[in-house]
């Protein structure tokens, strides 16, 4: 058989209803286990008469069935999944959810989470608006249009080339919406600015889990970054990594959502965040429970041909067009660690992409001297420190800062100095 | 806006020679790359965020932003990919180069 899944349920959560789309059509239970309610069952029809191989589970064809669905076929041609892109593998969940902003988000958690969220995307229809997903490797989700508390249908497609062959676990949680997605701001920054709060501050765990390594997969961590315990909010600006996304699409990493916080859970991490959920989450507790371990070949299911109206498809192509036709088709995978806010840079401080796609520059608006950028680097380089990401810092009067701190004393402001091209992993903000 | 950013970058991608020797890396107390110089001149100078903003966009000559974009648009054409000598040597850069010694001269009148 060789794949084995686990599937982890933390059944006190608000979970109203899910399905669960690569699960055995029998759901082998464990013994004296039971599911919460009916509503947690795999639908029989979700199981075809021939189960494909994960690898080929969700192709390109399933890719454009997927956009057949919610955007129009003129468009689906385009995808750049579908020309090639996308995946031999991967990982489709819908969910379902009715009232009071609640749901669920089932994910795969494998520990090659870079690419577990290759060629992310996502629609969730909300009760008072849509809001669509698309995300490249890093899990960057865009959403447009203003969400509400409410109903809504999501559909979850993770599209991944390098699924593990060994064992891998689907962790389900429960996720309660309490805050509200913001319409942008700014169509120049494409900023969104995204609020939520926790219900219980106290336990929120999120600043523990800032204190983990910094892992690839983590630009989720930056928006974790500003949560503010003092008030229990998060209120950010999300950056600008989208370069060329469509006019008045933002950028929103994950702080939109705060999981409920009833048990003794980091608040905040979520799905998204399989690097980190796993050691958490994986084993069962008085709150997260296993409820059963599936095996063998992964199904598909009929959820897909469930027709999810769409109220602005033509947004969410423009969304999807800003990811998806964004660096990666420009040939530059953001490398780990340049999708991070460095630590200690100030709150408030513009984060803008570069010119050249790839950089990033957090810019103090208040001098625009002072500012850092965060270059991906040239493996061809000549220059052993930028073959590697690679920062540089311009102090308060636009001199470049060494290593040390200091500011180069070569002319120019240190604009050539080679000292003052700092290795990502050698750089601390001054 | 940085004029005196501005025109450090333009000096950068408009001589060959200077791109020769920093860019390849024979020099022992410079070093800088095609991506770099792009950084010295549209984000190290503001130029990407004028351009980019209607308003700012306004308050700058209409010669210097006419010039900016084509500059700007030039430097798109030539893939970040190629090796630094490769870009020195590509058939575009000639017009990056003639276009922003073009922009130097606007601004330094």
């Amino acid at each position: 058989m060789g794949k084995h899944r686990r599937v982890t349920i933390i059944p006190n959560w608000p979970i109203t209803y899910i399905m669960i789309q690569n699960a055995a059509p029998a759901l082998p239970m464990r013994s004296g286990t039971a599911l919460p309610d009916a509503s947690w069952a795999i639908p029989a029809t979700t199981a075809p008469a021939t189960s494909p191989p994960l690898r080929r589970w969700v192709n390109a064809s399933w890719y454009r069935r997927l956009r057949a669905i919610t955007l129009p076929k003129a468009q689906v041609d385009e995808s750049p999944v579908a020309s090639g892109g996308g995946g031999g593998g991967g990982f489709i969940s819908a969910r379902n959810s009715l009232g009071g902003g609640q749901g669920k988000f089932a994910f795969l958690n494998q520990p090659m989470y870079p690419k577990a969220f290759d060629g992310l995307m996502g629609r969730s229809v909300l009760g008072r608006g849509t809001a669509n997903f698309a995300g490249e490797s890093w899990g960057e989700w865009i959403v447009d249009g203003a969400a509400g508390e409410g109903s809504y249908d999501r559909l979850h497609a993770f599209f991944t080339e390098d699924i593990p062959e060994a064992v891998e676990e689907i962790v389900v949680i429960g996720q309660r919406i309490i805050g509200n997605i913001f319409n942008i701001t700014s169509p120049n920054d494409r900023a969104l600015v995204t609020s939520t709060r926790t219900t219980d501050a106290a336990n929120d765990r999120r600043q523990t889990v800032r204190q983990r390594p910094v892992l690839p997969h983590d630009i989720h961590m930056a928006s974790i970054k500003s949560f503010a315990k003092s008030t229990s909010s998060i209120i950010q600006a999300s950056p600008k990594f989208l370069q060329g996304a469509a006019e008045g699409v933002g950028q929103l990493a994950y702080d939109t959502f705060v999981y409920d916080d009833s048990g003794p859970y980091p608040t905040g991490i979520g799905a998204i965040f399989p690097g980190l959920v796993k050691p958490i989450f994986s084993e069962p507790t008085s709150k997260a429970q296993t409820y059963g371990r599936i095996a063998g070949p992964i199904v598909t299911g009929a959820v897909i041909a469930k027709k999810i109206s769409v109220r602005n498809a033509a947004p969410a192509l423009a969304a999807e067009r800003g990811v998806l036709g964004g660096l990666e088709t420009r040939g530059i995978k953001p490398l780990p660690g340049t999708r991070i806010i460095p630590e200690g840079i100030p709150e408030g401080w513009r984060i803008r992409g570069t010119d050249t796609p790839g950089g990033v520059r957090y810019t103090n608006p208040r001098n625009r001297n002072e500012e850092i950028r965060i270059m991906q680097g040239d493996p061809n380089s000549p220059f052993p420190n930028s073959q590697a990401p690679y920062a540089r810092q311009r102090n308060a009067a636009g001199i470049y800062l060494r290593q040390d701190g200091t500011p180069s004393p070569l002319p120019r402001g240190g604009l050539f100095d080679p000292d003052a091209h700092i290795p990502l992993n050698q750089f601390k903000v001054r | 806006m940085n004029k005196q950013n501005l025109i450090w970058g333009l000096e950068e991608l408009c001589d060959r020679e200077f791109q020769e020797r920093v860019w390849l890396g024979k020099s022992e107390t410079e070093m800088s790359s095609f991506v770099e110089a792009v950084c010295h001149t549209f984000d190290d100078s503001g130029l990407a965020d004028t351009l980019d903003s209607e308003e700012k966009s306004a308050m700058i000559e209409q010669v210097i932003r006419d010039n900016a974009l084509k500059l700007r648009h030039l430097l798109k054409k030539i893939p970040q990919s190629l090796s630094q000598r490769e870009i020195i040597d590509h058939p575009m850069m000639q017009e990056v180069r003639d276009s922003a010694k073009e922009m130097l001269m606007i601004l330094k009148i």
